[in-house]
């Protein structure tokens, strides 16, 4: 009786809630495959899942930190600084389930739980031949979904993500075999014990790749803005932090790291402003915003996590609706009206990337205000008027005044409000408010977004006459040979750095 | 700008010498903590199946994904209506006697993986090389009828599942009783996991030599 | 030199002539072969760090019983270096059947499969 009890303690204890639910998004993925009827709701049950667990782990009802099999076995660390990853990562796969029950998904079920499942693992482990392994998957699982119309465009442009992806894990793994050989481990706190410059280098490369960051994560732009829109979400909303969660866990192990992510930090937000400023394309818009929002989430890793979350809602909301832009031309945005569905949308989610209260941008802005100090937090609002002109590009365009025109569009296309959008933008608002300081400091709060955004909508202004005077001319840095150099050009910058 | 990317490159790649040298680790507490921990004689089956087997997992998925992704890929392809094998009698020969050598191979490869050199992956690849002999001498047709006929799709996914699950009972950390040292039924999951990881190995290969073939007439 | 660092060299210089042989060759497929060449280089970087302890193969025997005289005074190799590489050889393994049949496809497109042919630069 005894031996009973224990066995169903031992089932029920948190571990091995952890370990279910790590492992359930293969599971279910592959159940899915077997019973295709069910895939859908598995899908849904898996983002519930993650939902639950990083609620459970903000409220601190699970084990911050275990290693799984004993001393020599993967550590694992669900712990604060993951929740906020897990829940963007239940909140954005849980949209584009939720929009797929009015439109076909692109790509099957199973890839979408699989990418679930590698990211939920990625945000979790501190161990580096883990992290690889599901660093991989979650590349592979993106790589069939990008090349889920398998048309010719997407072929090349899915060949391209995962030579780079895979060539920089290669790198990644050389990193770990140094780090191995002089410490025995590949737990993330021994990499702070290596004496070795080049594992870091080498380390580092591989993740600043993986999250975009800088000239290493040039590939970002043709990537997401050439896959389907759900894709783009996926990729934009989360697929990024599997590289940059566990570079700012790295950071905040790693002392001497900080000074050079910060670096690398400003360096791809003004990077990824001066390209989005300059690209005649909404989507590359969108997808160089990211290149630059990644930069901020690297400046602080205590505030990462809450940015990386605020970001990745309205991103993917702002890549969900992308589909529906009546042309993706920037030039002559400003005529062509969009629909209510679009319009709301467009807003909201561009309002909460530049940081206006009361919306979750805010919140995060501010926690990332309190983690840096100086000069660097002044830099951080100078470049919120950047971003702010960026998005003031897709502000010009009206709303539409026919609604009927929706109405009567017959069932099988698009609907006027796509639910997953819904989901996104009521989690911005909700997590937004919840955040709010109340009294003065919000007064001063809205006053500085007011600025910024009055800072922001001049310069768009300014720059949009010198763009129609002369087109702006920007290097061009896409090509795959320059992707290649810029990743060893980058790891070459991080030896000088490091050295020093 | 290429001259710029070589030189930073060959400072990226040779900088791990200019570390110095870490004396070598004493090795003995791991070899006798993971054999005390697996208690199966072949340590690096151990680490596989045992203490790493959370990366193990995600392996067995990449590599179902690579033979879904291989079977979407190709899906669009029209078929080659002519199949080039080996038509000559001696080669047939030699390669049914090769593939049949090959497929017991991999049965010894996956039962005694946990004792001797060997486990699941080893084994399915032997067992994949086998039906890939088999193919290109002039099986190709009724080893695709085959195929459709018993849905090895869907038992390779079944494979996949049964490994999850195992997996998660032996991460949670259920043990099977444990045998004697070194005899077959000995190592709780791993020998399990082995063959498990073997016919999996198998199918999936199975299903990309199959699709080569089928899509472009020859392996 | 350490001999240890005289193969550690030969496995560098590998790694270096696959990334250039990414950055310099117009070939795709020769591209993917580059890469797989950095994936094999970092196999025997593994199995090197691995064989650092010793060299005999990390499979006791049946007699021994895990502490006794199997363990005892023989120089080991490492089994998690050797282990780890197995599952990236896998991956590898994986990655490289899915380029190579994405790059099948392709070849319709340009049969010699040279870069410029796909590479239409950032804009559309």
């Amino acid at each position: 009786m005894t031996a009973l009890t224990t066995t169903l303690t031992a089932a029920l204890s948190a571990r091995t809630i952890l370990i279910g639910w790590l492992l359930l998004p293969f599971l279910t993925a592959f159940l899915a495959a077997v019973l295709p009827p069910l895939a859908r709701w598995l899908a849904l049950l898996c983002c519930l899942a993650t939902g639950a667990v990083a609620a459970a782990i903000q409220l601190g009802g699970l084990p911050p930190a275990f290693d799984l099999l004993g001393d020599y076995g993967v550590a694992l660390q669900p712990d604060a600084f993951a929740a906020p990853f897990l829940l963007l990562n239940a909140l954005v796969c849980g949209a584009v389930v939720l929009d797929s029950w009015r439109r076909p998904m692109p790509g099957p079920f199973l890839l979408l739980m699989v990418l679930h499942g590698g990211l939920s693992s990625a945000f979790v482990v501190v161990d580096l031949i883990s992290l690889y392994v599901t660093l991989e998957v979650v590349g592979i699982s993106a790589f069939l979904l990008i090349l889920s119309s398998r048309s010719e465009r997407s072929m090349w442009v899915a060949l391209r993500y995962l030579l780079i992806g895979n060539s920089v894990m290669t790198l990644f793994l050389i990193g770990a075999a140094l780090v191995y050989l002089e410490q025995g481990s590949f737990r993330f706190e021994e990499v702070a014990g290596t004496s070795s410059i080049a594992a870091l280098a080498l380390l580092l490369v591989g993740l600043l790749t993986k999250s975009g960051l800088f000239l290493s994560g040039l590939w970002l732009p043709l990537t997401h803005a050439e896959a389907p829109a759900e894709v783009s979400a996926l990729l934009s909303g989360v697929v990024v932090c599997a590289g940059i969660a566990p570079l700012l866990r790295l950071t905040s192990t790693v002392p001497a790291l900080g000074e050079v992510i910060t670096i690398i930090g400003l360096a791809s937000t003004v990077l990824g402003l001066l390209f989005a400023l300059a690209d005649t394309d909404a989507k590359r818009l969108l997808a160089w915003s990211t290149l630059s929002q990644m930069g901020l989430v690297a400046l602080a890793p205590v505030a990462g996590g809450i940015y990386a979350l605020a970001h990745g809602l309205a991103k993917a909301a702002l890549f969900l609706v992308a589909r529906r832009f009546p042309s993706r031309a920037l030039q002559g945005w400003a005529t062509r009206p969009l629909p209510a569905g679009v319009w709301w949308p467009l807003w909201i989610g561009s309002f909460s990337i530049v940081g206006v209260p009361p919306l979750a941008g805010y919140a995060a802005k501010s926690s990332l205000d309190g983690a840096l100090h100086g000069p660097l937090a002044l830099a951080v609002t100078l470049l919120s008027v950047g971003t702010a002109a960026v998005y003031g590009r897709l502000w010009g365009a009206p709303l539409s005044r026919e609604p009927q025109l929706e109405l009567a569009s017959d069932p099988g296309t698009d609907p006027s409000w796509s639910p997953g959008v819904l989901l996104l933008l009521l989690a911005l608002v909700v997590l937004g408010v919840v955040a709010l300081p109340w009294g003065p400091a919000l007064a001063s709060a809205t006053a500085t977004a007011a600025l910024v955004l009055l800072g922001g909508w001049g310069l768009h202004r300014l720059l949009e006459w010198l763009r129609l005077r002369e087109r702006w001319r920007l290097p061009e840095l896409e090509r795959l040979s320059d992707l290649l150099g810029g990743i060893g050009v980058v790891g070459a910058g991080l030896l000088v750095i490091l050295n020093r | 700008m290429t001259w710029l990317y070589l030189v930073a490159a060959t400072a990226f790649c040779l900088a791990p010498l200019a570390a110095a040298l870490p004396p070598a680790a004493e090795v003995m507490p791991l070899i006798s903590a993971i054999a005390e921990q697996t208690d199966v004689p072949n340590l690096v089956s151990g680490v596989i199946l045992y203490t790493r087997l959370y990366d193990t997992v995600a392996e067995v998925v990449v590599f179902t994904l690579a033979s879904i992704g291989v079977r979407f890929l190709f899906a669009g392809e029209p078929a080659k209506a002519r199949v080039r094998g080996l038509d000559d009698p001696p080669s047939v020969v030699l390669c049914q006697l090769s593939g049949t050598i090959a497929a017991l191979i991999g049965v010894e490869l996956a039962l005694r993986g946990h004792l001797s050199p060997g486990g699941g992956f080893a084994a399915g690849v032997a067992g994949g090389t086998a039906i890939g002999l088999g193919l290109i001498s002039g099986s190709a047709s009724l080893s695709d009828r085959l195929y459709s006929q018993y849905r090895a799709d869907l038992w390779e996914k079944a494979a996949v599942i049964a490994f999850v699950l195992l997996a998660a009972l032996a991460l949670g950390g259920l043990q099977l009783p444990p045998g004697q040292f070194g005899s077959l039924a000995s190592g709780g999951w791993i020998p399990l996991l082995n063959v498990l990881v073997a016919i999996k190995v198998t199918l999936g290969s199975w299903a990309m030599v199959q699709l080569f073939v089928r899509h472009r007439g020859l392996l | 030199m350490d001999p240890f660092r005289l193969l550690e060299l030969l496995i560098l210089a590998a790694v270096l002539a696959s990334f250039v042989g990414l950055l310099l060759r117009r070939n795709l497929f020769l591209k993917v072969l580059s890469m797989d060449v950095m994936g094999s280089a970092v196999v025997a970087l593994f199995v090197l760090v691995g064989a650092r302890s010793g060299l005999r193969s990390p499979i006791l025997t049946a007699s021994g019983t895990g502490t006794g005289t199997g363990v005892g005074f023989t120089a080991w190799a490492d089994p998690v270096p050797q282990a780890v590489i197995l599952t990236a050889i896998v991956i590898g393994l994986s990655i490289q059947a899915l380029l190579l049949v994405v790059i099948t496809r392709l070849s319709r497109i340009d049969p010699t499969l040279d870069l410029s042919s796909f590479e239409t630069g950032g804009r559309r």
